[in-house]
């Protein structure tokens, strides 16, 4: 494969790792989004699974015991079928992605379902689901800072979404370490840790030695809100939340906003609501979680939440990185 | 002919101008809604469902391989020199949108680079002739069962279909076998096949029960197949088995009701199905009288599975992930330096939650 030309900003080469059906949609949709004719068709996939050893293999795992005893049993001619309903399966998650996210989607799918198309003009609302989509997938930016610039303002959008889900005159801050932040919360990790107790009328609990001045880190904590009572007294609604934008790494993540990791450094009179911020649409095709067993004591916020947490803010997400978003989305490969 | 033969003796390979060669309109890829008559509407097809470009960037940077002939009958018994590929369709559409890509009504830009990039565009390719369309069909078969680029389920069912129709004898293991041989397959899998396709037309005639935006371009057949593979799938529906394509005691109150679960979309886009896995818990749901009540009354797959003995499944796969990551956690305790007080209250959790489960299944068994 010849290597991409620096000039492109995304390089699509790679297929994903694993066979979840929600990481294999992203990648059809970031396919159709640069495709030279915007379309992407259910046969282009199946060609995919046929030409492709590590995609065949993928999808092995994707198929039950019983649907890798019945291929080895009938030969091609069975597996050529379990392709065919993969391939559907896949076109009908995106099916339901179209109906969910409605006029934030910037694709739309054939009256056959079949084909999935990317809209000709891209409005401000589907650019919004592009960044969630460039966020979870930051992997095929070819370029590592726009890659950070989209996990920064990730952070930022998180934010903002927090700020939506709470009551009004709830305070809500960025604490992880992020080239946005210039808010309460920057710096060296010691003066926010003690900033952030002193805030919530509690106590700096942390060993010194834990918490060397060189370090500028967020401990695992990078959103954070509260809805004070005004009365000067402790204890209230708190949450904590953290952001990953690793499919793979979140839900190993999950716990580093969570009160028992966060006890050692801040005294709790109520633990906080954990809460984890992925740009992941973490869903199957009926709009349940892809893997429930994987979240564990967390309110996951993935894409569908946030989009619709954001619906009537997006407009005033001014950090978003449009000029790398547009550069997506002007970026043409070939099919072949 | 009436029965199976072996390919007749074509005429020696010969060259014809691309001009001359028209597409097959009884290919059995194509789907009903699409005139095969018609270049346009056939080009059109095949650019969206059959993956052309590929195909013509491998030949126009390689050249058409002359060692693959088309295999043509004559297209008109009065008009020489015409002809109808029977096989090899794909590459005849290939190579007419290599020579000229304003033909593509999708697609255009790719089709335009490619062809602009193409360092070969041949104007003739090579074509065995054949005396009749039925000289080649047994061996379509072969080719694109097992060949390179399959046709999907559907395509498949159909040419099954022509197949056991043009071969002798009612239905049975020995002509399937027969069969079979011919197209790479196993018996009962060509069986299984016919059978779908024989349920599919079924559906066709009830004009798929007027369920709302299913019809041949709708349809799933790939599901409909693979639910056959499910014995209690198969006697939900009043048969036997899944490898009679006479569908003779097929409930078409049952079918019908099938057809909405597989086929029906909410406003969501989704069916009551939802993904094809999900047909091992309609199996479990259809052999459950009280899930199969609650999946009819609303419940959603997975509740209704619920309702069919699953728990046990649930809680046995439950306790045995739990025990494997207490391996993961000892396997590694001797790399962590510092555990914390924290994760003596999980331990503790889990030894109450531990004992609390044990006490229960010791009170059941004695």
């Amino acid at each position: 494969m010849s290597p991409m030309p620096p000039s492109l900003f995304l390089a699509l080469e790679k297929f994903p790792d694993s066979s979840e059906a929600h990481l294999w949609a992203d990648y059809v949709e970031l396919r159709c989004l640069t495709d030279l004719d915007l379309m992407i068709a259910k046969s282009d996939i199946q060609a995919y699974v046929q030409k492709r050893k590590d995609l065949q293999k993928g999808l092995g795992d994707y198929a039950s015991d019983d649907d890798i005893e019945s291929e080895r049993e009938n030969g091609m001619y069975a597996e050529d079928i379990k392709r065919a309903a993969r391939a559907e399966d896949l076109f009908k998650h995106l099916e339901y992605r179209a109906a969910v996210f409605d006029n934030f989607y910037p694709f739309a799918l054939s009256r056959d379902g079949d084909i999935l198309r990317r809209r000709r003009r891209v409005t401000s609302k589907h650019k919004l689901y592009v960044f969630f989509l460039l966020c979870s997938n930051s992997r095929h930016i070819i370029n590592r800072q726009h890659r950070n610039m989209f996990t920064d303002t990730f952070e930022i959008a998180s934010m903002v979404a927090l700020k939506r889900y709470l009551p009004k005159g709830a305070e809500v801050h960025l604490f992880g370490t992020n080239s946005f932040n210039k808010g309460r919360y920057s710096g060296q990790l010691l003066k926010k840790c003690k900033c952030l107790a002193t805030d919530l009328g509690e106590r700096f609990v942390g060993k010194a030695s834990e918490f060397p001045p060189n370090d500028y880190g967020d401990n695992g904590l990078d959103v954070v809100g509260w809805m004070p009572f005004g009365d000067n007294t402790k204890g209230f609604l708190l949450v904590f939340g953290q952001c990953a934008c690793s499919g793979e790494e979140w839900p190993k993540k999950q716990h580093s906003s969570s009160a028992s990791h966060w006890r050692n450094a801040v005294t709790f009179t109520a633990p906080p609501c954990n809460m984890a911020f992925i740009p992941f649409f973490y869903r199957r095709n009926a709009g349940e979680w892809h893997m429930e067993r994987k979240i564990d004591e967390t309110v996951l916020i993935d894409r569908l939440r946030l989009v619709k947490l954001l619906r009537s803010s997006y407009k005033t997400l001014k950090e978003l990185p449009y000029g790398l978003i547009n550069k997506a989305i002007s970026q043409r490969n070939s099919l072949i | 002919m009436n029965k199976m033969q072996p390919m007749a003796e074509p005429k020696a390979t010969e060259f014809v101008s691309i001009e001359n060669l028209r597409f097959d309109p009884e290919n059995p890829r194509l789907p009903s809604s699409v005139d095969g008559h018609k270049e346009p509407e056939v080009l059109k097809w095949m650019l969206e469902d059959a993956t052309i470009p590929e195909l013509m960037a491998a030949i126009g940077e390689q050249g058409y391989f002359g060692g693959e002939p088309l295999l043509v009958v004559q297209a008109n018994k009065k008009k020489a020199g015409v002809f109808r590929v029977i096989e090899g369709n794909r590459r005849l559409a290939a190579v007419k949108l290599l020579k000229d890509p304003k033909l593509a009504s999708t697609r255009q830009k790719t089709v335009q680079q490619i062809s602009d990039n193409a360092k070969r565009k041949p104007d003739k390719l090579p074509v065995l002739v054949f005396g009749e369309r039925d000289d080649i069909l047994f061996y379509l078969g072969y080719r694109h069962v097992t060949g390179i680029k399959e046709w999907g389920p559907l395509a498949k069912a159909r040419y099954l279909e022509q197949i056991a129709q043009k071969t002798k004898g009612s239905h049975s293991k020995k002509k399937f076998q027969e069969m079979a041989r011919t197209i790479g397959s196993k018996w009962d899998h060509v069986a299984k096949l016919l059978t779908g396709f024989a349920i599919y037309k079924q559906m066709e005639e009830s004009n798929f029960f007027e369920i709302e935006n299913l019809d041949e371009e709708t349809i799933d057949f790939s599901i409909l197949t693979t639910a056959l593979g499910y014995d209690n799938i198969v006697a939900h529906l009043g048969l036997k088995n899944a490898t009679d394509p006479s569908i003779e005691d097929i409930s078409s109150t049952r079918l019908k009701e099938l057809t909405s679960w597989l086929f029906e979309k909410d406003e969501n886009g989704q069916t009551k199905l939802g993904e094809s896995r999900n047909l091992k818990n309609l199996n479990r749901i259809v052999a459950n009288e009280a899930a199969l009540k609650a999946f009819k009354t609303g419940y959603s797959i997975h509740q209704a599975d619920l309702l069919a003995g699953a728990p046990k499944e649930i809680f046995q796969t439950a306790i045995r992930e739990s025990k494997k990551s207490l391996e993961t956690a000892r396997d590694h305790m001797h790399l962590v330096e510092a555990p914390d007080q924290s994760d003596a209250d999980v331990l503790e959790d889990i030894d109450k939650l531990a004992r609390l489960l044990r006490e229960w299944i010791h009170n059941k068994i004695v």
